[in-house]
């Protein structure tokens, strides 16, 4: 891989205005500055974040299916699913038997990472597009696919695994034994399926994918994308050589040879002139037409948007566009907030010991390759692939934490909690992101 | 006008099991409750913020249901969830309304 590319891309990330309004974050927290983000404000910014992500993927999903069918979206779905069920079980594996942890710590903290950040999602994101590579559009589904199997597994493997101790031991107190311990469990899955997250993902990826799909005027024409990435405009270069005419200019010349050129007559020497004439006057007329092209295709682009703008489903789009300004910025503040979180969560970092914080930089970097290896091999694109390396790498602190609360409350938050919010969310932010990108663009050949 | 003489049972508490704690207090006895967001900090770790949020249950009742309640959460919750409950004498107005033993 190379390595001068790598850091390109890391300064590239490093310097948007997203990961450095959590650097102001956490600055704020160190310097114990007087910054607050209001609660309510926090939540009102998750439900926007998780709604328009939601909205966009149903919106895009819609797209590619009446374009393409499923066949683009299948395999990229499967690979998720699969990549949702291995997470946990490695994170688990790891920290029981290297880690030394035990099982309900190792269980709770494999729930954290078999789930998935909506937040390290919509940042992926944004970062693919200022590299300004393709990307399917079509992934929130593959977040919510991410979102749920991690967490319920993880849960059930910790609540087997104690239980099997438990009933080995028989000093146990038999209150939090077996039966107590299934009925939380039921519980907690009922409210993993049924949580804030989830329903509003997938439920507005519903909303967005049926408004989109069955709804006259709803699809946004090619044309009417405001992003450059989609326009396909020609490119004009008033430098340019046309190809042709000069080999037509030359050829005469050539073939008559050296000697000849003192025998040219004044006629010839006029038609070579009036070649001259005319092939400038094509090279002007071609030049013309190309501006003439480029001038056609953006009217057609501007008629294409005028017209679009005024169906009824353009309103939706722009508010929710996960691409638009409204969710850039809301997710400036709320990695500012998160940043202030993680800043007072760095004190943690001593607690937790050397193991959980190389786990939290290195469990990722592995799952990420992973995915972005399995995405290029499902057929997704090399941003897709990345976007889906940061997701299978990223670890829930929404989702997951009251589930393992409620069903394995002898593990310990602090270690879970710390180790997604200061250890891994702060790596993915910062460098993950841009690593995976190279990832995948070593996986896919480039 | 008759003064009663009950207990008011509060129990700080995790929000994941704010909703637990409060069936269980009803099915032992309490006619209601009153519940408020708090942060703090205790031996388990300040909570001052982000989302990580505890709640604040308050419900009178009668001094057996406080003493049955308070035994419930000392058993479950306290080797568990980040946990203080306490009761104190409260002196109420219509005190029927806070006792389902009497009818």
């Amino acid at each position: 891989m190379d390595f001068t590319r790598i850091f390109e891309s890391l300064t590239q990330n490093m310097l948007s205005p997203i990961p450095l309004c959590f650097a102001l974050g956490i600055f704020a927290k160190l310097i114990h500055g007087g910054v607050k983000i209001p609660k309510e404000l926090y939540y009102s910014i998750a439900i926007f974040l998780l709604m328009a992500i939601g909205f966009m993927g149903g919106h895009e999903l819609a797209h590619e299916v009446l374009s393409h069918g499923i066949a683009n979206v299948w395999m990229p779905a499967v690979v998720t699913l699969l990549l949702g069920v291995i997470t946990p079980i490695t994170a688990y594996v790891i920290l029981r038997y290297v880690g030394r942890m035990s099982v309900y710590d190792a269980a709770g903290i494999a729930a954290h990472y078999g789930s998935t950040s909506a937040v390290t999602f919509a940042v992926a994101n944004q970062f693919v597009e200022s590299q300004k590579v393709a990307s399917e559009g079509f992934i929130p589904t593959l977040v919510t696919i991410l979102e749920c199997p991690g967490i319920a597994i993880a849960l059930v493997l910790g609540t087997l695994l104690a239980k099997g101790r438990a009933d080995a031991d028989p000093d146990m107190d038999g209150e939090s034994g077996g039966k107590n311990q299934h009925s939380r469990l039921g519980e907690a899955l009922h409210e993993v399926v049924t949580g804030q997250s989830i329903m509003l993902m997938a439920g507005m990826l519903i909303v967005g994918f049926v408004s989109t799909a069955f709804v006259k005027d709803s699809l946004v024409p090619h044309e009417a994308k405001p992003y450059f990435v989609q326009m396909d405009l020609p490119k004009v270069d008033d430098h340019a050589k046309p190809a042709e005419p000069p080999k037509e200019a030359t050829k005469p010349a050539e073939s008559a040879g050296p000697e000849s050129q003192v025998e040219l007559t004044p006629e010839q020497i006029e038609q070579q002139e009036k070649k001259k004439q005319e092939d400038a006057a094509r090279k002007e007329l071609e030049a013309k037409l190309h501006k003439v092209d480029e001038r056609l295709a953006l009217v057609q682009h501007v008629e294409t948007t005028e017209k679009w703008q005024k169906t009824p489903f353009h309103p939706f789009y722009d508010f929710f566009n996960s691409k638009g300004m409204i969710f850039r910025g809301a997710l400036c503040i709320f990695l500012l907030e998160m940043g202030l979180v993680a800043g007072e969560r760095l004190g943690d970092l001593w607690k937790v010991g050397p193991f959980l914080v190389s786990f939290g930089v290195l469990w990722p970097l592995a799952h990420g390759f992973l995915a972005a290896w399995m995405g290029h091999l499902a057929g997704l694109s090399v941003g897709g692939s990345t976007v889906l390396a940061a997701i299978t790498s990223s670890a829930s602190y929404i989702a997951a934490p009251p589930a393992v609360r409620l069903t394995l409350p002898e593990a310990n938050p602090t270690l879970s909690i710390t180790a997604a919010l200061a250890i891994t969310f702060p790596f993915n932010i910062a460098f993950g992101i841009p690593i995976y990108f190279e990832m995948a663009k070593f996986v896919a050949g480039q | 006008m008759q003064l009663h003489s009950l207990k008011l049972v509060t129990i700080i508490t995790e929000s994941v099991i704010a909703e637990q704690v409060c069936d269980k207090a009803r099915e032992l006895g309490s006619t209601g409750y009153t519940l408020t967001e708090a942060t703090g900090f205790g031996s388990r770790g300040a909570r001052h913020d982000g989302p990580a949020i505890n709640t604040r249950i308050e419900f009178v009742c009668p001094e057996p249901v406080a003493v049955a309640i308070l035994t419930h959460i000392s058993r479950q919750h306290y080797d568990y969830y980040a946990t203080i409950a306490w009761m104190t004498d409260v002196t109420v107005v219509r005190g029927a309304n806070y006792d389902t033993t009497r009818d």
